[in-house]
């Protein structure tokens, strides 16, 4: 749900990182966080559990000059994996404008990474939203590791859907791919607002019923 | 697309309700956040980067207390105080919207509720306003929007090679 504050000609994204336990959402952020320089990254916060993984979320502010005129601030969000903190992963997709679902690559995850990606579906239906409705690519993680999965099997798995999601693969604790699954889905973001906000606005543009109440 | 604007008009409207509650209240700081996180107003003795995230964190705890309201069977607690030695902090509802004023120990809770509720007052219809929204921002700029395909979205640093 993308905020627009003209006073101070801001565009305010929420991207959400989603996906089984364990996958690396929480390593993208920190990745992210470490490589971003500072005049665009804000301060990363972790709600955690004290064995490190996500209780409720992880929170990085990002901003860029993309969108000529204008400030656009990414907040990027990562949801907990564990199955038990459904309603929590459920409040943090409120309002989304862009997803990344990181996918574990290795063999015996694949069961899991379909559970989740149903479950995202589940979630946003909640919502009254559709994944096929919001900018999204795939994370195949993990690739460093000997027991994973091909990528075409996981597209198999995961990309049978109406659309067809872009994929990029990554090795998130060494950073690799992380930069470009970022960007990609930034600018999926922007374009989808570009191209909506450039439409000519006499009456079609309103959409009093859907913001804020979405949560 | 969901998704929505304020204008510069409500933007300032909005700037003066909390600067005159954080008058009135004596209190540091008071933003503005939608549920989604987004801070859409602020006033503050002094500009902080945290504040992104104090918008997100606001947002993170009004929804996990609706939802515990929702297990005991209320319908909503409508705000939260959180009592600290030297600075608290108070948040309330406001239609879809969070109000959270930062105060210290020059004012009491007691004043802050006061003035917040009457803020909310004043606030109301400039938030019901935003509900009817039109404004875009390539209608405000004149010219279509753009993206700058010159450099990485976030600079040229965010485009490292590793
Ligand atoms: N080998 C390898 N390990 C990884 C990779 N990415 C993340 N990990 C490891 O996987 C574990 C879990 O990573 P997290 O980022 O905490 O996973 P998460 O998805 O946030 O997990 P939850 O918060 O519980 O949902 C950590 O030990 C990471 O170091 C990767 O690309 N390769
Ligand atoms: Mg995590």
């Amino acid at each position: 749900m993308s905020f627009v504050n003209l006073g101070k000609k801001e565009i305010n994204f929420k991207i959400v990182y989603y996906g089984p336990p364990l996958s690396g959402k929480t390593t993208n952020l920190e990745q992210l966080h470490e490589i971003m320089p500072d005049d665009v990254k804000g301060k990363m916060t972790m709600l955690s559990t004290q064995q490190d993984r996500t209780l409720y979320f992880d929170f990085l502010p990002l901003q860029s000059s993309a969108i000529k005129g204008f400030v656009s601030r990414f907040q990027l969000y990562t949801v907990p994996g564990q199955q038990i903190y459904n309603q929590t992963r459920k409040i943090v997709l409120t309002g989304v404008d862009g997803l990344v679902f990181v996918a574990d690559s290795q063999w015996e995850m694949m069961e899991v990474n379909v559970e989740s990606f149903e479950n995202l579906q589940e979630n946003l239906k909640t919502y009254n939203r559709a994944l096929e409705d919001i900018p999204y690519i795939l994370q195949f993680n993990k690739r460093d590791l000997p027991n994973i999965a091909p990528s075409h099997y996981l597209e198999f798995l995961l990309n049978g859907g109406p659309v067809k999601a872009l994929c990029k693969e990554a090795v998130a604790v060494k950073g690799k791919g992380v930069n470009d699954t970022l960007n990609t889905v930034c600018k999926m973001v922007m374009t989808q607002f570009i191209e909506a906000h450039n439409m000519p606005s006499d009456g079609g543009n309103k959409e009093p019923a859907d913001r804020a109440k979405d949560g | 697309m969901p998704g929505y604007a304020i204008s510069e008009e409500q933007s300032e409207k909005l700037n003066t309700a909390l600067s005159d509650l954080a008058v009135q209240a004596e209190a540091d700081a008071v933003f503005m956040s939608d549920c989604g996180g987004n801070m859409i107003a602020h006033f503050a003795q002094s500009e902080s980067s945290a504040i992104p995230t104090i918008a997100a964190l606001a947002a993170g705890s009004f929804a996990a207390t609706r939802e515990l309201a929702t297990l005991i069977g209320e319908p909503t607690f409508h705000l939260i105080y959180h009592q600290g030695k030297e600075t608290s902090i108070y948040m309330q509802s406001v239609l879809d919207f969070l109000l959270l004023v930062i105060f210290g120990r020059s004012t009491t809770v007691g004043l802050v509720k006061l003035y917040v509720e009457k803020a909310s007052k004043e606030l109301e219809p400039i938030l019901k306003a935003i509900d009817g929204i039109s404004e875009t921002p390539a209608k405000d700029s004149a010219h279509p929007l753009e993206l700058d395909q010159s450099s990485g979205i976030f600079g040229p640093g965010g485009q490292p090679t590793a």
